[in-house]
């Protein structure tokens, strides 16, 4: 892969919209804006209609209609991919930028062999002879973990386990040496020994390769386990930007914190109450000017009716889209 | 009677027929609940966990094994005694997308229940604003379509729908893995102050060990249809005996954990790194 000066990956002000019967739009991602290098994870959490998903499907312009990018700009090792035509994006989807989404087994075809897979894989990118794809197959597959890469090419998806396909789905999202992984909720639905196994695959291939990752999870857990960086998003926006350590030891979000004290700690007992968050996401074709977490924040105040806060820096490297931000303290 | 457990099951076993042989799903399964002890049941798919609440539900007939409910043998109930078991015991399900009927008001959606069991009307608008108040939702909700509430609001409606027939034990799968963070507490807190206030039992399946250790005092480990540990949850938390518990313990993705493993990205840092794979 190619190291050069800057970041490989540098997303600004991206925003994409869905029309509305009526003339009206929903906003499924509001003007997101972050940076990636070389050989490092972003962690993007947040829970479904915060925008996650759409964010990634924007980033490859694989947007189910009617969605459509209404600004920004999406800049891959120096080229802005929302301005180059679908040709020159076929070339970079699949081959520079993997892709792993959740569901594995639907991704793949459940009757062809996992061999004549990975063959196809190569094939929509370059001319590769039979013994070079079985080659390289074979070292994709090493690439995840997988070593028995003979029985298992040889094999079809409905005779493999979740954890094997899944295994698979990486290794041909590495066959054609992508310089950027997106995954998006790539554990969810598996069991966790199997999602264990995943997240061990994908740090592997980040050293050995130097892969940049971004990967999407609702689960702070799974986010804690692979990233470097974290962007929490809610209602279409990133509203928390950080480290993950200076994230989850002091989030600065009111909704960022309230997501780290809901999981039950090492220490809860039964008949012990767990610190929730009050309501429910809001509704995006609904938004009105203020705050969009303000209805569920134990924080709110004026301000936070009247207008919706920025994503700004509160302390170096800290982004927060907060009127009245947690401190930052010295707990790190 | 306060001192006989809620439910009593011993030496249960289901098969199922398999191509060559029958296959055991649930395998020489043996626990006691009383409302005082909850049973969480932790395990992956395919180990028999759902297969297993079926049953106790009367769903799957045992093919070895006794199930005792309030003392009473109810392992081959039939008819009116298998009728009055099921008014007993509800279970609430883990996806309220797929488990509530679509294009129903939620009314419909709570009588049904009341009337399949032939409660007497004039019961039914109390019984409906005890089960409503349980799980925090106002009566302008009984107009409303499953539709037409987001997934919490659901599960909620789900929750209120085993309260109705005032039930001693509730069977809960997966309650919370289909919801959205930051509902999920919300629905735990709920179920914790529900089985408080009514002296529930409570027999959870989760593939999530935070979530029983959160609502059950015991936990068994299920593995291809065996419980190959139960035990204090605590205790089974803190000294896990079985390899099984310990891989699985092991593998639940965990703030702490992570931090601490990056907290010395020293030599012995990248040294465990790399046996990680």
């Amino acid at each position: 892969m190619s190291l050069q000066s800057g970041p490989m990956l540098a997303v600004s002000g991206l925003t994409t919209e869905f029309p509305l019967k009526g003339g009206s739009v929903i906003r499924a991602v509001d003007d997101i804006s972050f940076t990636l290098a070389a050989g490092r994870t972003l962690g993007i959490v947040g829970e479904s209609g915060s925008g996650k998903s759409v964010l990634i499907r924007s980033l490859m312009r694989i947007l189910d209609a009617p969605g459509r990018i209404a600004a920004g700009s999406v800049v891959f090792k120096g080229r802005d991919l929302l301005r180059i035509g679908e040709r020159e994006m076929r070339g970079i989807r699949g081959r520079q930028i993997g892709m792993i989404f959740q569901n594995p087994a639907g991704s793949l075809s459940p009757v062809a062999t996992v061999a004549s897979q990975f063959a196809e894989a190569m094939r929509a990118h370059e001319r590769v002879g039979a013994a070079a794809a079985r080659d390289r197959s074979i070292r994709a597959l090493a690439a995840v973990g997988v070593e028995d890469s003979a029985a298992v090419l040889a094999s079809r998806p409905y005779q493999l386990s979740g954890g094997l396909i899944q295994r698979i789905m990486i290794g041909l999202a590495l066959v054609m040496g992508p310089d950027l992984i997106l995954a998006d909720e790539p554990t969810t639905n598996l069991d966790v020994t199997v999602q264990e196994q995943i997240i061990a695959a994908l740090r592997k291939v980040q050293r050995d390769f130097g892969t940049a990752i971004i990967f999407i999870s609702h689960d702070m857990g799974v986010i804690s386990e692979i990233s470097d960086d974290i962007m929490v998003m809610y209602g279409a926006r990133a509203v928390e930007y950080g480290d993950l350590r200076s994230v989850v030891r002091t989030p600065l979000h009111p909704y960022t914190d309230g997501l780290i004290r809901s999981v039950p700690p090492a220490d809860i007992r039964p008949g012990m109450r767990l610190q929730a968050i009050p309501g429910y996401p809001p509704d995006l074709s609904r938004l009105g000017g203020s705050c969009r977490f303000a209805s569920r924040c134990a924080r709110v105040r004026p301000p936070c009716e009247a207008n919706d806060p920025a994503l700004a820096e509160q302390a170096p490297g800290r982004l927060v889209a907060c009127h009245f931000p947690l401190a930052v303290t010295a707990d790190v | 009677m306060s001192d006989a457990p809620l439910l009593e099951v011993e030496g249960l076993a289901v098969t199922f027929p398999g191509a060559a042989e029958d296959v055991r799903v649930v395998d020489d399964v043996a626990f006691s609940v009383r409302t005082d002890r909850a049973l969480g049941i932790v395990g992956e798919s395919g180990a028999g966990k759902s297969v297993l609440l079926r049953t106790l539900t009367g769903l799957f007939r045992p093919a070895a094994g006794t199930i005792r409910f309030d003392s009473r043998d109810v392992t081959n109930a039939r008819g009116a005694s298998l009728k009055a078991y099921r008014r007993d015991v509800q279970m609430v399900f883990q996806n309220p997308y797929t488990s509530l009927p679509p294009g129903r008001a939620v009314q419909n959606i709570l009588e049904e229940p009341l009337l399949i069991h032939g409660i007497s009307r004039g019961e039914w608008q109390g019984r409906l604003d005890s089960a409503l108040d349980g799980v925090g939702l106002s009566r302008s909700f009984l107009g409303r379509m499953p539709e037409q509430l987001s997934g919490g609001q659901r599960q909620r409606v789900a929750i209120a729908r085993a309260l109705v027939l005032e039930p001693r034990l509730i069977l809960l799968d997966e309650p919370v893995s289909a919801l959205d963070v930051s509902i999920r507490a919300q629905v735990l807190n709920l179920l914790t102050d529900l089985r408080r206030d009514r002296g529930l039992g409570f027999v959870v399946v989760s593939h999530d060990f935070s979530v029983l250790r959160f609502l059950a005092e015991d936990i068994a480990v299920m593995h291809r249809g065996q419980f190959v540990e139960q035990g204090e949850t605590g205790a089974v938390f803190d000294h896990p005996r079985h390899e099984y518990t310990r891989r699985l313990l092991a593998a639940m993705p965990s703030i702490e954990r992570s931090l601490a493993r990056r907290g010395d990205i020293g030599e012995a840092g990248a040294a465990e790194e790399k046996q990680d794979v």
